[in-house]
């Protein structure tokens, strides 16, 4: 099997599972970054801080986290376990199966943070807060 | 003769346990038990095949494949069955056939069914649910949908109910004769081994004692004991008698 096949596996494995709702997750994730940016960080005038971009960085990090959580772990009652641990007597080949993984962190990451730029050029457009620039994070390296 | 599990001088030391020097092979299509004392290293000789002690010295070899460096190929042609397997267990059977499946190269649907049918486990059924004895049947079944060439069963048959583990043997029996496999078979109930064995390797503090064919165990009894009494693999446990 090659690393295709194996990314193939991953979102199966994820879509089909009962345990998970990616779908939903995704939602509350994107929900809670436009509850933060526009509810909490308007109603309190904090547009213009700082804290505006680590909201942005607080919830860009969630809804990675909460899309790549079932790729590696796995819910059992009130622990979880890991997704490796699961496959460790299945014929998987470790490299290939921890690869698949990173990249669809990877294109999730990158899916989640284009909306979001969007989101933050027709939202916070007017914003005067240096840490929110067209770059989005690690604007003091980039601009 | 073809050899489908090898053991070359497998040693692993710990501060208070050590494997020592194990060695020892399973032919093609033959039955072997391993049995010994607790704490005789029956259980940690599977858990090194899994590769979950990786830090251990010598090597096993499984169909000619390492387990240590070609631990994919040989996990597609192992099945390992005992208590601790993991499996996704807030799902059902079927999902749990359905996620595992894809990664084996001849995994056989029509196989998984037949066994859940033969041991009346519905698919539906969380792996949750089941009790000890089910889900050593659920292993067995799902280890038959992949044909491996070697059954590594750890303690396989003490969740059973007597009626069962008599039916158990006998399908172990026919899966070695179906499927020309291997099975290692740990247990402390040796009157299993004694329908079904045809080799026996006794573990005695991490070293093995014998690795003997059955029949050559009954011919050494037999010239050895006075009394006139038919051989049994329980009588190996006579402390001194085989030493």
């Amino acid at each position: 099997m090659d690393l295709r096949t194996y990314i193939k596996l991953d979102k199966y494995y994820k879509k089909s599972l009962e345990s998970y709702y990616p779908r939903n997750l995704c939602i509350g994730a994107v929900g809670m970054f436009l509850f933060c940016v526009f509810v909490v960080a308007g109603a309190f005038g904090m547009m213009d801080r700082i804290y505006v971009f680590y909201i942005y960085a607080i919830c860009f990090l969630a809804a990675t986290s909460l899309y790549f959580w079932p790729l590696i772990e796995v819910r059992e009652n009130i622990f979880t376990v890991s997704l490796f641990k699961k496959f460790r007597n299945a014929p998987v080949n470790k490299k290939l199966f921890a690869r698949a993984k990173l990249i669809l962190l990877i294109r999730f990451s990158v899916l989640f943070y284009l909306p979001v730029q969007i989101m933050h050029f027709v939202g916070l457009n007017r914003t005067d807060t240096p840490q929110l620039s067209i770059t989005g994070f690690w604007p003091w390296l980039l601009c | 003769m073809e050899k489908v599990l090898e053991f070359n001088h497998v040693s692993l030391i710990w501060p208070d346990f050590k494997i020592d020097d194990v060695t020892f092979y399973l032919e093609k299509g033959y039955i072997m038990g391993l049995v010994g004392y607790n704490g005789a290293g029956k259980t940690t000789l599977f858990r090194i095949m899994e590769n979950r002690y990786r830090n251990y010295t010598g090597e096993i070899l499984i169909d000619g494949y390492d387990c240590r460096t070609q631990e994919a190929r040989v996990k597609d042609i192992t099945a390992f069955i005992s208590d601790d397997q993991n499996f996704f267990f807030e799902e059902s059977i079927k999902r749990n056939a359905e996620i595992y499946s894809p990664y084996y190269s001849r995994w056989d649907w029509d196989s998984f069914y037949k066994y859940l049918d033969l041991f009346e486990i519905s698919d539906k059924t969380k792996v949750k649910n089941l009790s000890r004895g089910t889900f050593l049947k659920f292993q067995l079944a799902f280890a038959v949908a992949h044909h491996p060439v070697l059954y590594a069963m750890d303690e396989p048959s003490a969740g059973f109910d007597p009626v069962f583990r008599y039916d158990f043997l006998r399908i172990v029996q026919n899966i070695v004769a179906e499927d020309n496999a291997s099975v290692l078979f740990s247990t402390h109930n040796t009157s299993d081994l004694d329908k079904i064995a045809d080799y026996i390797t006794m573990l005695d503090n991490g070293r093995v004692l014998f690795c003997k064919d059955v029949e050559t165990l009954r011919d050494e009894y037999r010239l050895k004991s006075d009394k006139n009494e038919r051989f049994r693999i329980s009588m190996l446990f006579e402390k001194g008698r085989w030493n």
